[in-house]
């Protein structure tokens, strides 16, 4: 066994620094920027560059949502769930209105379904634009995030006109959207998807081709194929595994079921193959993104229900999911009778890949790729504490 | 897609290509860009659309917006002085409120930012220049494609002109089940209702029960404050509907109707088991009321549950007033009016029918035999035009008519048939009397002529409506002249042009043109020009009553300068039912002060109280400070703290709707609240126990006297929650 503390001659500097127990050292990563979009900690034990264990510290955005929402209307909830997931609050929108709306067996009007398409691919692309920019940021690449990010500015632009909002759309609502397409909205769409598409290229120029992402990020991060049905992993990250698995096709809602979109994958299953799945899934975005505003058809976009400050949903329960950025988005929604939700449950993507998988990841890598790791998992920190 | 697997390492360099582009960024605060056109930026409230109403209030997700006075606005039909101030700290702009406000007053700027060291200027009272009181564009608004509110009516089904053209069958037929749940959920709760109705009502809460299909609970809420609701639920004026937030917008709620089809699911029978667990026993002291109407009941029925020895005396034969004697049966039927008053008998009110007070027995004689007697005879003398040929016998008033319509009298029904007056008297007896011309010649020949013109008859617009559905014939803006008889048989009325009604001072003044003259044909005239009281009953003390005008004078509790005597009704108020049953409750009350001794100005309003039991609850928790940390009293202290804050939330109205508390004169009387002046010191050694207990005692008296104050849900589970746990801790030290 060769020591960690020895002079140039070999000698014992240290006596007892070597022994097997005292080799190893605790390091902290966060709670602030530790590579994940929000606030999060790693407590890692280190021997020399390789970590040996890490552990997980969630909770630092703990604020009760699911408790929060069993003692508010049926309506105010939707100010509230948009906020479980910051990058992508679409999916928590869509599934909150979903969930009431199967429960209540709510019909929802099909141009407020194409328009909840819109808004669920608008949102994947600002959010995986996003975490190219986290992602680039980890290993140093400081070009990409000022791009990425300026970029997804232009979607968040969009929803602003859409929505009124930018990050926190509150535009679903059981029974439809809050609101029709402003006008002229259709074209400032495709503009923007044209953009974004032109600019796919030059992402790959300065970041996919990079020969120092290819270095930093193949073989990294590996995230075993059997493991990861094993452990639950949904989304790009199953997807980088090479199982084509999406919500969108497996249990089509909404509309997509009439749409046509490919389910990239990737075969090495580490952290440039679920990269690579969410770069290409952007191209899928922008495609149905053209599909649904050239199929929508006209009407109306909200399916009126009652008095809000009254509304009742039927005694009932359903679980609803939806694909998200993140992988697979569900709520367990539980109603009895009354004029608030009974019980909430949120399944977000994130506590498996984020707290789970990440640890046994962690286990075995280098400390300099810790924060890559995590940003390849694509962990919502909000989504895991709710 | 263009992904080499090797990559290379001076790709990244095309990315130069960018660096003498223009950036995309703006120069903030040089350069300034609005927001999106429907960006939720900071609140603007058009304050003069706004009424108050809180709705905004209610559905904010964060308690962010409260409800304050502001200077110059008054409290009205419909509108409070209060407005939405938005506290930024707490608002998450998710725009709900600007969805859901009931007049569209509220929207968003098309702002960006707030920036400022000073706290405070994160709580504002938006007008229409908001936040940084420059006009900015109007950003999210209202949608009228987009609506929480349910504007429309539940339309409700009524028997067709050819259906009731003949009989008295009841019109209206009534909501169902599906209907009244509909209708109720319409309701937002804000209160307007009840501050407009004479009686305040608890119309939310009623509603609020049809919603939950609570029907006991619905009536439950309405006898708080009227013994009568068969009878409103089917001929009230309805101010509530006048005054109802949904109404700015849409329809307001048919909260008349909604009252009737919670009522008519409670079987008679049922009425005794859920609203009298409250009966005081029966004491010595005795009430006369003199009259029963809906004054004179109501104040028998409040009168009764507090103790009294109340007895009625009536001079027709059986009880209800103009309930019964004014009112056809198609709007009100018998059965609704003998379902409500069984019940206030039931209850132990003695009735003398067929006695007049002031003829059979004179008035004097019954202030001999009660303690005090209450006056509610109502309006029933009928006024005359004093036009020529009045004095006809085949004139009649009308208020004599559907009295005797009502006991079956027989009298004659000509084939054409004159009828002045526009008001909902003149509605009835034109209406009865074309069913019953219907039935006897099987036409309607029937002309009701009116001073006001269409846009201000006074009578109901579905009155009207349905009056000339039936085939009587409206020549409104006419005066009469005179009666037209030859040969001692009236055969017309010679009406001329009236150019206007009121004066400029908007008194009754009219004035005729005198060349335009129309004569209807009629073998019969019906004045209904309106009532007047009559005075003879009040002998041998007519002269000694005070006078206000033409009416008697009496206080806010109606008793007149004869203590012993009040008077309430249409006499005093009215002619309007609910103002009656108003009446007759406020008199019940002011007789329960006069009868008990208890001087008025112990009569507290709810925040007054409210004051009481805070500092109460400071004292409370400064005391247990103080006190010893004896086993006894562990964690005595945070519970109070608790209690504390509670009665702090309900005086800042963050959970209640302060504006109803300060709005409502609902008032009670305040018992003795010495024991909360001597309340004892908690002493730091032996005997702190027993202080503490005689608190408990003091807390569980304050808390029940509160009780009956309550107005609101919350108000009142919160008053029981703290009276529960005063309970709970004297019976702990056994001092009960």
């Amino acid at each position: 066994m060769s020591s960690i503390i020895t002079a140039n001659d070999g000698r014992d500097i240290m006596p007892g620094a070597n022994a097997p127990e005292n080799r190893e050292y605790n390091m902290f990563i966060g709670p602030n920027h530790p590579g994940i979009e929000g606030n999060f900690a790693l407590k890692l034990v280190v021997e020399g560059d390789t970590i040996v264990r890490a552990k997980t510290e969630a909770g630092f955005l703990h604020r009760g949502f699911e408790k929060l929402m069993e003692e508010r209307l049926f309506i105010q909830n939707i100010a509230i769930v948009a906020r479980i997931c910051v990058p992508d609050p679409d999916p928590n929108e869509e599934n909150y209105a979903r969930a009431i709306e199967t429960i209540a067996n709510i019909e929802v009007p099909r141009r407020a379904q194409f328009i909840r398409v819109l808004v669920l691919e608008l949102s994947r692309i600002g959010s995986h634009l996003f975490t190219f920019g986290g992602h680039a940021g980890t290993i140093g690449l400081y070009t990409l995030p000022n791009w990425s990010i300026s970029d997804r500015d232009r979607v968040l632009e969009l929803f602003e006109e859409l929505t009124g909002g930018r990050v926190y759309h509150i535009y679903n609502m059981p029974g439809g959207v809050r609101r029709d397409l402003p006008s002229g909205f259709k074209q400032r769409v495709l503009d923007v998807m044209s953009y974004i598409e032109e600019r796919l290229p030059e992402y790959d120029d300065i970041f996919f081709n990079n020969k120092i992402l290819l270095n930093r990020a193949q073989g990294i991060g590996v995230l075993p194929k059997d493991k990861a049905l094993e452990w639950g992993a949904t989304g790009p990250d199953l997807r980088g595994a090479g199982f084509a698995h999406d919500v969108r096709k497996d249990d089509p809602y909404e509309v997509y079921g009439e749409l046509e979109f490919e389910v990239p994958t990737g075969e090495a299953s580490d952290a440039y193959s679920r990269l690579m799945v969410r770069r290409r899934e952007i191209e899928q975005s922008i495609s149905i993104v053209r599909q649904v505003l050239d199929k929508m058809p006209e009407g109306p976009v909200w399916n009126k229900q009652p008095n809000p400050l009254k509304w009742r949903v039927p005694a009932g329960d359903a679980y609803v999911r939806t694909e998200s950025s993140k992988g697979e988005y569900a709520y367990y929604m539980v109603s009895d009778g009354g004029i608030r939700p009974y019980r909430v449950h949120v399944r977000g993507a994130s506590v498996t890949h984020g707290v789970h998988i990440l640890e046994h990841m962690l286990t075995g890598a280098r400390i300099e790729d810790a924060s890559q790791i995590m940003f390849s998992m694509d962990a919502c920190p909000p989504e895991v504490d709710r | 897609m263009a992904i080499d697997k090797i990559g290379s390492i001076l790709r990244p360099f095309t990315a130069l290509k960018h660096i003498a582009e223009k950036p995309d960024t703006i120069d903030v605060p040089r350069h300034y860009r609005p927001a999106a056109e429907r960006y939720r930026g900071f609140h603007v409230n058009d304050m003069e659309k706004c009424i108050g109403c809180g709705t905004c209030a209610e559905i904010c997700d964060n308690d962010a917006i409260r409800m304050v006075p502001v200077k110059g606005k008054e409290a009205g039909v419909g509108k409070t002085p209060y407005r939405p101030a938005i506290d930024y700290g707490r608002c998450c702009w998710c725009a709900l409120c600007v969805d859901v406000c009931t007049t569209n007053s509220l929207s968003m700027t098309r702002e960006y930012t707030h920036i400022s060291p000073d706290t405070n200027t994160f709580f504002i009272l938006p007008d229409e220049k908001g936040i940084h009181e420059k006009e900015f564009p109007t950003g999210w608004h209202a949608d009228d494609t987009i609506n929480f509110l349910d504007l429309k009516r539940v339309p409700m089904e009524a028997l067709s002109a050819e259906e009731r053209g003949d009989s008295f069958i009841e019109i209206i037929k009534g909501f169902s089940k599906e209907q009244a749940r509909k209708e109720a959920s319409r309701c937002v709760s804000c209160g307007l209702c009840t501050a407009a109705c004479p009686a305040h009502m608890n119309i939310p809460e009623y509603i609020d029960a049809i919603w939950n299909d609570d029907l006991t609970e619905s009536g439950r809420q309405m006898y708080k404050t009227n013994p009568l609701p068969d009878v409103c639920g089917r001929i009230c004026t309805h101010a509530c509907e006048t005054a109802c937030s949904i109404g700015v917008r849409g329809e307001p709620i048919s909260i008349r109707w909604l009252k009737r089809y919670a009522m008519d699911q409670i079987p008679a029978s049922q009425l005794d088991t859920l609203l009298t667990q409250n009966v005081v026993k029966q004491g010595s002291q005795s009430v006369a009321v003199v009259g029963a109407g809906p004054a004179g009941l109501a104040a028998a029925y409040y009168l009764v549950l507090m103790g009294y020895r109340v007895t009625v005396f009536e001079k027709h034969p059986k009880a209800g007033g103009m309930m019964r004697y004014g009112m056809p049966e198609y709007r009100l039927p018998y059965e609704a009016i003998d379902k409500d008053i069984d019940f206030i008998l039931s209850l132990g009110v003695e009735l003398k029918t067929g006695i007049t007070v002031g003829k059979d027995l004179p008035l004097d004689a019954v202030q001999k035999d009660f303690d005090v007697v209450i006056m509610a005879t109502g309006f029933h003398g009928g006024r005359s035009t004093r036009v020529p040929g009045t004095d006809h016998t085949m004139v009649f008033q009308a208020v004599d008519l559907l009295a005797r319509i009502t006991k079956g009298d027989k009298f004659p029904v000509e084939k054409e048939i004159v009828v002045i007056g526009g008001g909902n008297v003149a509605m009835d007896i034109a209406r009865s009397l074309a069913r019953l011309q219907k039935k006897q010649y099987g036409e309607v020949r029937l002309t009701v002529t009116c001073l006001e013109t269409r846009d201000i008859m006074p009578a109901d617009d579905e009155e009207i409506e349905e009056g000339t559905e039936e085939g009587i014939v409206f020549k409104p803006g006419r005066g009469p002249e005179e009666i037209i008889i030859e040969d001692g048989v009236i055969t017309g009325l010679k009406t001329s042009r009236c150019v206007r009604v009121f004066n400029d001072q908007k008194m009754f003044a009219p004035e005729f043109d005198k060349n335009d003259i129309e004569v209807y044909k009629g073998a019969q005239i019906i004045e209904a020009i309106g009532q007047g009281p009559e005075f003879d009953v009040f002998a041998p003390f007519t002269a000694s009553l005070e006078m206000a005008g033409r009416r008697i004078k009496v206080d806010e509790y109606f008793q007149s300068s004869q203590p012993w005597l009040f008077v309430v009704g249409d006499i005093i108020k009215g002619p309007n039912l609910i103002t009656g049953v108003e009446t007759g409750h406020q008199a019940a009350l002011g007789v329960d002060y006069y009868l008990g001794k208890r001087a008025r100005d112990e009569i507290t309003r709810i925040d007054e109280m409210l004051g009481i039991a805070l500092a109460f609850q400071k004292d409370q928790v400064a005391q247990l400070e103080k006190a010893p940390r004896l086993p006894e009293l562990a964690g005595l202290l945070a519970i109070e703290k608790t209690n504390l804050g509670i009665v702090e939330a309900l005086l800042s109205g963050r959970n209640t709707r302060i504006h109803l508390r300060q709005e409502l004169s609902r008032v009670m009387r305040r018992r003795d609240y010495a024991y909360l002046e001597a309340l004892a010191r908690i002493p730091a050694g032996p005997g702190a126990v027993e202080a503490v207990a005689v608190r408990a005692k003091a807390g569980f008296h304050l808390y029940t006297d509160m009780l009956f104050l309550t107005k609101s849900k919350e108000l009142e589970f919160a008053m029981d929650t703290l009276r529960d746990h005063y309970r709970s801790l004297a019976e702990r030290f056994q001092t009960m």
